[in-house]
């Protein structure tokens, strides 16, 4: 989690894009406007009219920012804009957000612990599958399935769930129950149907009725539904290749291959291009096919950050300067494998960055395009047509028809080289799945080839192009508005996949729960597919969604959001983004540290005050360095007179201090030492310190000079050659006094040495305590009056008879 | 003298010693709170001198390792400085993505017949004018011709579409996969299954979800290439067997037994793995021989039947059907709905546990959109059609025997060899391969073997030659380079029902006079 760098949004709505005139599409304002079918006969999920985002003046905010992708990046100030602008960081986890998760891990792990040991005592064969029996070791072993069987079956429930027809724009839901807490399930028989936020139907391909499907019917028919025998041997038909050739057109490549299965496109094909000797470098967020399809290839594997495009950098320079390990040969090859989309985190692939940094360093450059083809890019080219970069840069683009295109397959595209290095002809006869597996059928090749013709527009449909818009703006008006909510959202301005933070363990169920309540499918995503606190709900925008679909769904989601308190962004909810990163962690604990640190220092206080501590039984007895404050007028007097009776052989050297207004003072100190002909500099010292407080101050100026002059009595206090000798402080009321004994104070709240104070209240104060008195009575350790009444009435105080 | 001058001196070194610690101590003293640790020190140290000992090593070690750099195992980098590093990347040129293609990757990809309009027992080929008699796919039964599944489809279409547009556990499992994978349950004799949305992919998924690194895989030798993958990434330690020989198998698991005997190692997870009808070998493992050796020897058994399912047994339910054995008593059965069923996909079928394992392990169930609708439905109604017209296999096994009969040929015989000899095997294809003896008699002066490309080139001119003639058959084609032991090159026969015996006789008849044909030109 810490090892991230995950700073907060800075978002391209900070340049407003301004729409070209001449590039505008006419945006669709109304669900109405949908020429594309909708399959008009499902009925809405929610009753119509409950909408009450209803707004006009809101509704125009939006309509400066839902705006297409191809709008924003022909704006005037996109042209300046980097991917730097356009990335969305992700925001860092609220202090108590994630404190409440680790504790509702805790409290699970702990309980599912406790469940385990009973279990294991009271229910011996249930628990049998977990141990060593009859010499078979247990299939899954009990620590392994432990997150499993204690925290996954729990609320197994969210995931699973069975459908019926086609899931587009809803999604008709078979219900279930479960009588033994989701060990197992039993279909109910009734049908729930829900709003579809969970199918990568991005475009809204996914349709029984239309073009498509009207296409695919007579394909059954000429050719049939099935496919016999793999691609080399006697199942390539020319089907296959028409396809492919279309494919290769629309992805901007000389030539591409087809394969039957998306998960197998990677795995399949990264085996045949990458060998031993070769390195892959692997974005830390790729997707289990492409990770599944390195470890196959023998190659080595190296991972940088999630598409931090200066930990690739040091990688690269890395691994190319030291080589292969241990030989420290050069590598064959190096291959970077990314995705465009990450559909865990919506984030899109620093591809201009990527492609300069193919130049530089001569990797191969390798793009899963499963989710970005036909849901990015003005002409849903993907992430190249997103960034406006020739396919050319980009050395294997793969992609999937399952997600865009409503079919199922997976593709792999690539460069012609010279005339006898034609990259994707070497495929065909290395990838693992053209030797193997089974071809596409051709019911779905033509279901791909009629979406394909759609999307690109042949024939001069507009069809595609609606849909591609639609998409763009529903992803844009559904992240911003649940930004605005103050969701933790993740992902780039432009993605279709939006994730919300949920956090806590718990939460992912109840959200997912709640939501279906209110005839909303998502998916909801936990660890191990995340970090472990970063859970998440992920919503899926597709064109088929209308305007009212995403308000009665935002809506919804806004009350189960206060209902689960997720609001918990702190970004600023309108428009533009400040930085507000992770600074509130060390804040916090420099604030926890600051506590602590003065918390103990306020105890030492506590223990070190004179009225705690029993007196010093020893009596001192050697030379004891003695600070005497003179204040001005009768308080010098005073001073004066006392000092006349002490032993000066004793209390040698004296430090007289004086705040450095008052010049009397210390005329009448050094008249004293010369009367006894001391020497100044040996026997004695005059150090003038700030005054604490003028007469007739201001008052709001005060606690500066307190400082000055707390400084200054830290410096005279400490600037003296010897610290272990003893030293007293002896003082009569003026106002620098108490600087002064704070000052002395601060060596006995350390433990370092005990300063003894001395306070001798003046002759005029007969009934009461002067206020310097009051405020040092608690403090000093010994305090001195004149007159017996007082000292009966403050029985810290002593009376010695008049000193003065 | 000496003496006197020298304690004068110890003594002076003792009193600057003396001082010198007394300030040190002194210096400590006047820390906050020292003096409880130095009590302890001294109070420890008067009790147990080794603990204090012991403390400060640790200390010392904790702090050397807060100070250590990061660990890096086998790390051998050679430090560079910045600008040898900028000289490196300069220097640095990779190898082109992919080698040139070869003269043979060229004829490998111009001989690969494509395929115009419909698959069928006798499709259109690029380059002939006539429809070709197909020998060459495993539509053994004709299913791709079958109307009842076209009409099923063309339903499912209007009712589900066509892609389900997201992995199973993110709403992508449609209630017809469900049927289907109790179609498939019941059809096998077993309690569960699960599917996946490529055969090829299946097992290779299912075998990591089940044994992990130090976990036993006891494999046969002869697996095909998805099996060969699956041992790979699970990365379990594996032992191989030779093809179908139970001996040899037994003579492993017992070597184990004793090594685990003698090394008291921790019982693991241990698996054979097997296939059912050999994809490469054309031949059947000995099932009942192998399950009473993995119940001996307590192992779980992997059988892949992606070859067998549908066709091989009375009703066609694989090798189980085949010798009559409870198909529970294998633990996982893995096998292919693209073979025989003509769909796509794969499937694994077996307890409850092991499904539902799957369901949260598979990776290509897990991370792969589900199979669409359509193909699910099409498996499931092809099940259907074996199951109702049982006549089908019977037909089946009559047009592989007289295939092999007409194959069986004196003539041939000093030419190839077949990879099931039993003229009557429930195998519903064979690999055709030349014989070693005719190629060892057809050498070039300076070669001691034929390379495996000529052989190659030989075949696909028996390919060709029957194509010419109006029947269409195939080479087995492999990724050489990455199967563990390639086979020999062959040409794989397949039959079908949608060939009438008649048909089927003259096609074999056509086989058999293009090898007789080409291999006596060959090399002369």
């Amino acid at each position: 989690m810490a090892g991230r760098a995950r700073r907060s949004y800075s978002v391209s709505s900070a340049y407003p894009p301004r729409p070209n005139p001449a590039l505008t599409l006419a945006p669709p304002r109304t669900s109405g406007d949908h020429t594309f079918n909708i399959s008009p006969d499902v009925p809405l999920p929610y009753p119509s009219g409950s909408s009450t985002w209803s707004d006009v003046t809101k509704m125009e905010q939006f309509s400066a920012s839902s705006v297409s992708l191809a709008q924003r990046r022909h704006s005037t100030a996109a042209l300046r804009r980097k991917y730097e602008d356009l990335e969305q960081k992700l925001e860092a986890t609220p202090l108590w957000v994630l404190v409440s998760t680790y504790l509702n891990y805790l409290v699970l792990i702990l309980y599912g612990h406790l469940r385990d040991i009973l279990g294991k005592v009271f229910k011996r064969d249930e628990y049998a599958h977990l141990r060593t029996h009859n010499g078979y070791a247990p299939l899954v072993s009990d620590f392994d399935s432990f997150y499993t069987r204690r925290l996954y079956v729990r609320i197994r429930d969210c995931w699973n769930r069975p459908i019926t027809g086609v899931a587009s724009r809803s999604v008709k839901l078979l219900d279930r129950t479960s009588d033994d807490y989701n060990k197992t399930f039993k279909l109910t028989g009734t049908i729930t149907e829900a709003i579809n936020f969970a199918s990568y139907n991005y475009l809204g391909f996914a349709q029984s009725t239309g073009d498509c499907a009207d296409a695919v019917e007579e394909t059954v028919k000429e050719l049939g539904s099935l496919s016999a025998g793999s691609r080399t041997e006697s199942g390539n038909l020319s089907l296959h290749r028409q396809l492919e050739s279309k494919v290769a057109q629309f992805v901007g490549k000389p030539a591409a291959l087809v394969v039957s299965m998306g998960f197998a496109t990677n795995s399949t094909t990264i085996p045949a291009l990458v060998r031993r000797g070769c390195l892959i470098i692997s974005d830390e967020l790729n997707h289990s096919s492409i990770i599944f399809g390195a470890r196959l290839s023998g190659a080595s594997i190296r991972v940088f950050k999630h598409n931090n495009m200066d930990s690739l950098r040091a990688l690269l320079q890395e691994v190319i300067s030291q080589g292969q390990p241990r030989t420290h040969r050069p590598w064959k090859k190096i291959m970077v494998i990314v995705e465009g989309l990450y559909s865990m985190e919506g984030s899109i692939v620093n591809l201009p960055a990527l492609v300069q940094l193919r130049k530089e360093y001569g990797f191969y450059l390798y793009v899963d395009e499963a989710h970005s083809i036909g849901a990015l890019g003005e002409r849903g080219g993907g992430v190249c047509d997103f960034f406006g970069i020739d396919p050319s840069y980009v050395d294997i683009l793969m992609g999937t028809f399952t997600k865009s295109f409503g079919a199922a397959g997976g593709y792999i595209a690539a460069n012609k080289r010279f005339l006898m290095q034609d990259v994707i002809d070497y495929l065909r006869l290395r990838n693992h799945s053209f030797a193997y597996a089974e071809s596409i059928t051709p019911a779905v090749a033509q279901q791909i080839m009629t979406s394909l013709s759609i999307i690109r527009g042949e024939g001069g449909t507009q069809e595609g192009r609606k849909r591609i818009q639609q998409l763009a703006e529903n992803s844009l008006y559904f992240a911003a508005r649940l930004r605005e909510m103050g969701f933790i959202v993740y992902g780039d301005e432009g993605s279709p996949v939006v994730p919300l933070l949920l956090f806590n363990p718990a939460k992912l169920s109840a959200f997912s729960r709640e939501l279906l309540k209110r005839k909303i499918a998502i998916c909801v995503v936990g660890y191990p597919a995340t970090p472990i606190i970063t859970s998440r709900a992920r919503f899926c925008l597709s064109a088929s969604h209308t305007r009212k679909d995403l308000d009665f769904a935002l809506e919804q989601i806004s009350e189960v959001g206060d209902l689960l308190m997720l609001k918990v962004s702190r970004a600023p909810r309108k428009s533009v983004y400040r930085p507000t990163n992770s600074i509130s962690v060390a804040m916090w604990t420099g604030m926890l540290i600051c506590a602590c640190v003065s918390l103990v220092l306020i105890l030492r206080l506590w223990l070190v005050l004179p009225m705690n501590r029993s007196r010093p039984k020893h009596k001192r007895t050697g030379p004891c360095k003695t600070c005497i404050v003179l204040g001005s007028g009768g308080h010098t007097s005073e001073m004066v007179a006392l000092i006349r009776q002490i032993i000066h052989e004793r209390y040698s050297p004296r430090l007289y201090i004086i705040a450095n207004t008052d010049d009397l003072s210390e005329v009448k100190a050094r008249k004293v030492e010369q009367d006894r002909s001391a020497i100044e500099g040996k026997d004695y010292f005059v150090h003038r310190i700030p005054r604490l407080r003028e007469v007739g101050q201001p008052l709001q100026t005060v606690p500066f000079s307190v400082i000055k002059s707390l400084i200054g009595s830290l410096y005279v206090l400490y600037n003296m050659p010897d610290l272990v000798s003893e030293t007293s402080v002896l003082c009569n009321g003026p106002g620098s006094c108490i600087a002064v004994c704070m000052i002395a104070y601060l060596p006995r709240i350390l433990g370092i040495k005990h300063i003894h104070i001395v306070y001798v209240e003046s002759f005029a104060r007969v009934q009461t305590l002067s206020l310097t008195g009051k405020l040092l009575y608690n403090v000093v350790d010994s305090f001195l009056v004149q007159w017996p009444d007082l000292a009966a009435k403050y029985p810290r105080s002593v009376y010695n008879g008049i000193v003065v | 003298m000496v003496n006197t001058e020298s304690s004068y001196t110890v003594d002076d070194n003792v009193r600057f010693i003396n001082s010198t610690v007394n300030s040190v101590y002194e210096l400590v003293a006047l820390i906050p709170g020292s003096d409880i640790i130095l009590n302890y020190l001294k109070e420890s140290y008067q009790h147990d001198p080794f603990r204090v000992l012991l403390e400060l090593f640790l200390v010392f070690f904790a702090i050397k390792y807060m100070l250590a750099k990061r660990y890096k195992p086998n790390d051998n980098s050679v430090k560079l400085t910045n600008k040898e590093i900028d000289e490196l990347v300069e220097e640095w040129q990779p190898e082109p993505l992919v080698p040139s293609l070869t003269a043979y990757d060229r004829m490998n990809l111009e001989k690969t017949p494509v395929i115009i309009g419909p698959q069928s027992a006798k499709p259109k080929v690029a380059g002939h004018t006539k429809p070709l008699m197909n020998l060459a796919t495993t539509n053994y039964i004709n299913l791709v011709a079958s109307e009842q599944i076209k009409d099923k489809a063309i339903k499912t279409l209007r009712n589900y579409g066509v892609g389900s547009c997201g992995p199973p556990g993110f709403y992508g499992t449609i209630d017809v996969h469900m049927d289907l994978e109790k179609d498939i349950a019941k059809f096998l004799g077993v309690d569960e299954a699960i599917i996946y949305a490529q055969g090829f992919s299946t097992i290779s998924s299912v075998i990591p979800a089940f044994s992990k690194r130090g976990d036993l895989l006891v494999v046969d030798d002869g697996v095909n290439f998805a099996v060969q993958k699956g041992v790979q990434i699970s990365r379990s330690n594996v032992r191989y067997f030779k093809h179908n020989d139970m001996e040899d198998l037994e003579r492993v698991l017992e070597e184990i037994r004793v090594d685990d005997l003698v090394h008291k190692k921790r019982l693991t997870r241990r698996f054979i793995v097997t296939e059912g009808l050999f994809a490469n070998h054309g031949d059947i493992a000995p099932l009942p021989k192998i399950i009473d050796l993995k119940f001996k020897y307590k192992y779980r058994l992997i059988l892949d039947e992606s070859q067998s399912i549908g066709v091989v047994g009375k009703r066609g339910a694989g090798l189980t059907d085949l010798y009559n054995v409870n198909a529970a008593e294998i633990d996982m059965i893995v096998g292919s709905m693209a073979t025989t069923l003509c769909a796509s996909g794969g499937f694994c079928a077996g307890s409850h546990e092991i499904v539902d394992h799957q369901r949260l392990s598979g990776q290509a169930y897990c991370f792969s959109a589900s199979i669409p609708a359509m193909l699910a439905v099409s498996a499931s109604e092809a099940l259907k059609v074996i199951q109702e017209q049982p006549n089908l296999l019977t037909e089946l096994q009559e047009r592989v025997v007289s295939i092999r009969q007409t194959l069986k040929h004196k003539a041939l015989d000093p030419l190839v060899e077949f990879s099931s000899p039993d003229i009557d095997s429930p195998a519903p294809f064979f690999h055709i391969r030349v014989k070693p003896t005719f190629l060892k008699l057809h050498l070039k002066d300076d070669e001691t073997a034929v390379p495996r490309e000529d052989e190659e080139r030989l075949l696909q001119d028996v390919v060709d030659e029957c194509a010419y003639q109006g029947v269409l058959i195939t080479r087995a084609k492999y990724v050489a380079e990455q199967e563990k032991i390639c086979p020999r090159p062959s040409i794989r026969i397949h039959a079908t029902t949608g060939l009438t015996k008649k048909e089927t006789e003259k096609a074999a008849g056509v086989v058999k006079a293009a090898i007789t044909k080409v291999l006596g030109k060959w090399r002369r």
